[in-house]
């Protein structure tokens, strides 16, 4: 007997139980979808953050000051601590040659009233090499200068987006921009547009924009001229890690904290490990909880194939009688139990990608579907064909040709 | 053709011990129309079984056509009943789905033929028996005589070496009985040879040997000019 005429045989059989099989594959078809939703919504979120991490720049890394106690009550005055400007200028003395630029970044919020709308502006306290960190255009004008610093200049480098939204695309260099800083009104001249490559996570809306300014000047409007926060990039071909931690012994020795751990390195490097570890884990998990379902699936087969083989216990017997071998009847069921699992897995990737499609419109990621993945997916369902079925299609058999014909 | 050789069957079932078979001599000749009769419990079945590869011998010699059947594999002897023997129950035993044709082609799956001979081969079985008409008829849409029909052109497409009939016209009125009779009589004159198993008299007395088993022993074996 060939595959072709055990096809056929399986086929109408399948096609003479269509809802007992359908039901059968419903173990497979949910397992199997779950695992190709989510593999092809998560494949699609570490895309989309590996895309951000690069333009974010990969060799960008901030030091930041703490405790590292999350208990408040325990925490030490971290003030001795703090960076101060001249920590920075030591910094650029000895690893300027490894780094594209340094800055403290210290923030602060202010707003304006325009009509019936409330602009918000958020401001970043950063000194001029932090065009240098952060993945920015020039688009016209100039960035902040160590002028500005010395000075601090009430100067501010806009967003694009402002000026697209704001000022309606004119170029809005030289104007001022008079806001509420704190209960304080203060006073503003545009020098600068940087614009950013767009990223996802980006949270500016209509009426709220990032501008640069000097961050002496965000010192002083904060009050403090100590920084808990410094930021760098170092250069391509530098260990990030091994430059940060040189630059965190220096200062561990020059504000006595040596042993401490007081200055926190955070890259983004590490970051990404960090992410790609979560849906590493979260991976695991689901392909668990997959193969749960996947196991009932099969055992749903198993027991599905075993009454098919009970009441066909007198075909099997007919058959047996006018010639089939083991082998024959065997495959008979084999393949029987491997359509359902494999179709019902065929199914199960169909809706799968659906369910991605429409998943990846609903929390606005990009899907992406690996080859790869469906492949081992549609495998995998087969296999369970095999495992599942290798036990009814043996006991069906294994009749014996003279009981199984007088069954009734 | 075949030739059996003081043949034993013994049943247990726990502790009882049934011997249905008590040592049975036989020999049929190629082309012979035999009659196996005897009451329920003779042992008729056991024998036709053993006849037919569907059981073994507990002691004793069987060959067919040449193929000593003890000691062969459950493969051989599948192949066995696949090329030599043709089969023909009282219930029919034709599978419910498929119609007449892939029915009667059944055998020829399990056998060597290629695809398109195989469905020459059962159309031509079937119109042998008269049911040219009939080949896509499934068993259900078919009155018993002609499901009969269908199971002798099953049994013949191979053109095996024996045509072994269980009681063949056990579920069949009287005309179609005549019918199925008339049939096997025709297949025998074509050079078949046919054992038929019965229980009555009347069917038996249309062969042109009739073997009566009782209790397990061959008790007459008279040859009749039909």
């Amino acid at each position: 007997m060939n595959i072709r005429e055990s096809l056929k045989m399986a086929f109408s059989a399948i096609r003479s139980n269509k809802m007992r099989t359908l039901l059968t594959m419903l173990g497979i078809i949910i397992g199997i979808s779950s695992v190709i939703t989510l593999v092809t919504l998560g494949n699609g979120s570490k895309q989309m953050m590996t895309k951000e991490f690069e333009s974010y720049g990969a060799n960008r890394a901030y030091v930041y000051v703490s405790s590292g106690e999350e208990d408040e009550s325990d925490s030490v005055d971290l003030e001795p601590y703090y960076m101060t400007p001249s920590d920075i200028e030591m910094i650029k003395r000895i690893y300027g040659d490894k780094l594209e630029g340094i800055s403290f970044s210290s923030g602060f919020a202010g707003s304006f009233v325009q009509g019936r709308k409330t602009y918000t502006i958020n401001f970043s306290g950063v000194s001029e090499s932090y065009k240098d960190i952060e993945n920015m255009t020039l688009e016209s004008g100039r960035f902040l200068t160590k002028d500005d610093m010395t000075s601090e200049n009430q100067v501010i480098v806009v967003d694009k987006k402002m000026v697209e939204k704001y000022y309606n695309n004119i170029s809005p260099i030289g104007q001022m921009l008079t806001l509420d800083v704190g209960g304080q009104t203060q006073t503003f001249r545009i020098v600068g547009v940087y614009s950013k490559p767009g990223t996802m996570t980006s949270r500016e809306t209509n009426n709220s924009f990032s501008v640069y300014t000097p961050y002496t000047l965000a010192s002083s409007i904060n009050e403090t001229d100590l920084y808990s926060y410094f930021e760098a990039n170092v250069k391509e071909g530098n260990d990030v890690q091994g430059t940060l931690k040189s630059i965190v012994s220096i200062l561990e020795r020059k504000h006595d904290a040596i042993g401490k751990g007081y200055y926190m390195i955070s890259t983004a490097e590490s970051q990404m490990k960090m992410m790609n570890k979560l849906t590493g884990t979260i991976t695991l998990f689901v392909t668990a909880v997959a193969a749960i379902s996947l196991l009932v699936g099969g055992i749903g087969i198993m027991n599905i194939m075993l009454v098919s083989v009970t009441e066909r216990t007198r075909e099997i017997g007919i058959r047996k009688a006018i010639g089939a071998k083991k082998k024959d009847i065997l495959t008979q069921f084999m393949i029987e139990s491997i359509i359902v699992s494999g179709v019902g897995g065929l199914i199960g990737i169909a809706l799968g990608m659906g369910m991605a499609q429409i998943g990846s419109k609903l929390i606005k990621i990009p899907p992406s579907a690996d080859p790869k993945i469906i492949l081992i997916a549609f495998g995998f369902s087969a296999l369970i064909g095999v495992f599942f079925g290798i036990y009814p299609a043996n006991k069906a058999a294994k009749l014996n040709t003279i009981d199984a014909l007088r069954y009734e | 053709m075949i030739k059996v050789d003081n043949m034993k069957k013994v049943y247990q079932t726990g502790e009882i011990m049934f011997e249905a078979l008590k040592g049975v001599s036989l020999h049929i000749e190629k082309g012979e129309f035999v009659s196996i009769i005897g009451p329920s419990g003779s042992g008729k079945s056991t024998l036709m079984n053993i006849l037919g590869c569907l059981d073994n011998a507990s002691d004793g010699e069987y060959c067919l056509d040449g193929n000593t059947v003890k000691n062969m594999s459950d493969d051989a002897i599948s192949e066995l009943r696949n090329e030599k023997i043709g089969f023909i129950f009282q219930s029919f035993n034709l599978l419910p789905k498929l119609t007449a044709v892939e029915n009667v082609e059944l055998p020829l799956i399990y056998g060597k033929q290629s695809n398109k001979k195989r469905k020459e081969m059962a159309e031509k079985a079937l119109s042998l028996v008269g049911l040219g008409d009939r080949m896509d008829h499934k068993p259900n849409e078919m009155s018993g005589g002609q499901r009969q029909r269908v199971a002798i052109a099953r049994a013949l497409v191979c053109e095996p070496a024996i045509i072994l009939a269980d009681e063949p016209t056990g579920n069949l009125d009287s005309k179609t009985t005549e019918e199925v009779m008339a049939i096997l009589k025709d297949l025998n004159k074509l050079g078949n040879t046919i054992i038929v198993v019965t229980h009555e008299p009347e069917i038996a007395e249309q062969t042109s040997r009739v073997i009566t088993v009782r209790d397990g022993n061959i008790v007459s074996d008279v040859r009749q000019v039909g």
